[in-house]
């Protein structure tokens, strides 16, 4: 009898020591945007910044094997769905950008939203041999915190090559261009030309994304000499890796994130914005037109 | 006196060994793609992430008591480059929260 007790004991203080599995405590799965099963890809949706107005909106792909969809033959179809709306309300056509060729790309259109909230985005991936429908949802805020499209860009004094001994001071770029730190961003928004400001920082964000976007406006800029360009890196150079604070620059132009790429016109005001990445493609074609 | 002591020792085996595994409530290592962040407000402000490690996923909530090596800012910058990051994270309350945070 007490031989039965002691192993019934036993099981009990196993049972309750096996209790805490990584699969139900420890880890924790969300629901949230989880993808149907049985479909081919994934839909991410890259900007961080969405808004009532309209948008230029990044969707990345990702496959059954968790690696990105690069696939410049695939158009995604896009309805969206306000918050408390049964059909979609907008639509948008989001085509395959290269921003490193042949390593980094996303799917880039306008949409427009109307109201803030859960919006859901039901999307058609077609062609590049893909025929999928999937969806996920995204909030959209009343307003952002970056400057809007037609917006005076603030300007902020940031420090320039006549300010410091050696670029490196200013630049965390290996090879930085003189021409990105002759003028600082509010001498480049007064200046009457069209300029390119760059918040990145090659050293201490090398992700495939973030690290190569100065190198991108630096590769756009040899084909625009009438155009001034800005590269401001959002940590304080003095306290990092320590602290990474940011720049007065980045909070005067409200940035949730970095990178980011905003072009101004001969105004100051701003004609194009862009988070994470751009494509060399999108900024010639917007610094063509300015 | 023996047989007690057998079964006594065998029942610290099974009880220890069950605990040194993945059961434990230590950190926990989560590797997978940025699928989703919950913003502060404020430049690196966020909340919380999501990672998506094959089937699952995962929301990880940052904790503002942490210093991570890792910009939060550039969090965004992994999730529109699908480049997968490797998180510690530990339950509290019943949620997941970054210990550390890196590339992977």
């Amino acid at each position: 009898m007490r031989r039965v007790a002691c192993i019934a004991l036993l099981a009990t203080l196993v049972a309750s020591a096996c209790s805490s599995s990584p699969d139900t405590e420890d880890r924790i799965p969300t629901t949230k945007g989880a993808p149907t099963p049985g479909q081919e890809v994934f839909p991410v949706i890259a900007s961080s910044e969405i808004v009532v107005g309209t948008n230029r909106l990044q969707i990345g792909l990702i496959d059954t094997n968790d690696a990105p969809v690069r696939s410049p033959e695939t158009t995604l179809r896009v309805a969206f769905v306000g918050p408390g709306d049964e059909e979609p309300t907008s639509k948008s056509t989001m085509s395959f950008l290269w921003t490193i060729k042949p390593v980094q790309g996303l799917w880039v259109g306008e949409a427009f939203f109307g109201t803030p909230g859960e919006w859901e985005a039901l999307i058609e991936v077609v062609g590049g041999g893909y025929d999928a429908s999937v969806g996920t949802t995204f909030e959209v805020k009343q307003e952002g915190t970056t400057p809007q499209i037609g917006e005076k860009g603030p300007g902020v004094d940031t420090p320039t090559s006549s300010d410091v001994a050696d670029l490196s001071e200013i630049t965390t770029d290996s090879d930085p261009d003189p021409r990105f730190y002759e003028l600082s961003i509010a001498e480049a928004l007064k200046a009457g030309r069209p300029a390119v400001i760059v918040f990145a920082t090659p050293k201490f964000c090398s992700s495939q994304v973030c690290g190569p976007t100065l190198t991108i406006v630096k590769d756009v800029s040899r084909r625009f000499p009438g155009v001034n360009f800005v590269h401001v890196e959002p940590y304080d150079l003095d306290k990092v890796p320590e602290e990474l604070e940011p720049v007065p620059a980045v909070t005067a132009w409200g940035l949730p994130s970095e990178p980011w790429v905003f072009v101004t016109d001969g105004r100051g005001q701003v004609a194009g914005k862009y988070e994470g990445s751009v494509a060399p493609s999108e900024l010639t074609q917007l610094l063509r037109s300015l | 006196m023996m047989r007690r002591s057998f079964v006594v020792g065998l029942g610290l085996v099974l009880i220890l060994g069950a605990c040194s595994g993945e059961g434990s409530n230590g950190p926990r290592e989560i590797v997978g793609l940025v699928v989703d962040i919950q913003s502060g407000g404020g430049f690196g402000e966020v909340k919380s992430f999501t990672v998506k490690e094959g089937d699952e996923q995962f929301e990880i909530f940052v904790d503002p008591d942490v210093t991570y090596d890792f910009p939060l800012a550039h969090l965004n910058a992994h999730r529109a480059g699908a480049e997968p990051v490797r998180v510690e994270a530990e339950t509290r309350g019943g949620k997941l929260f970054a210990v550390a945070i890196g590339d992977a």
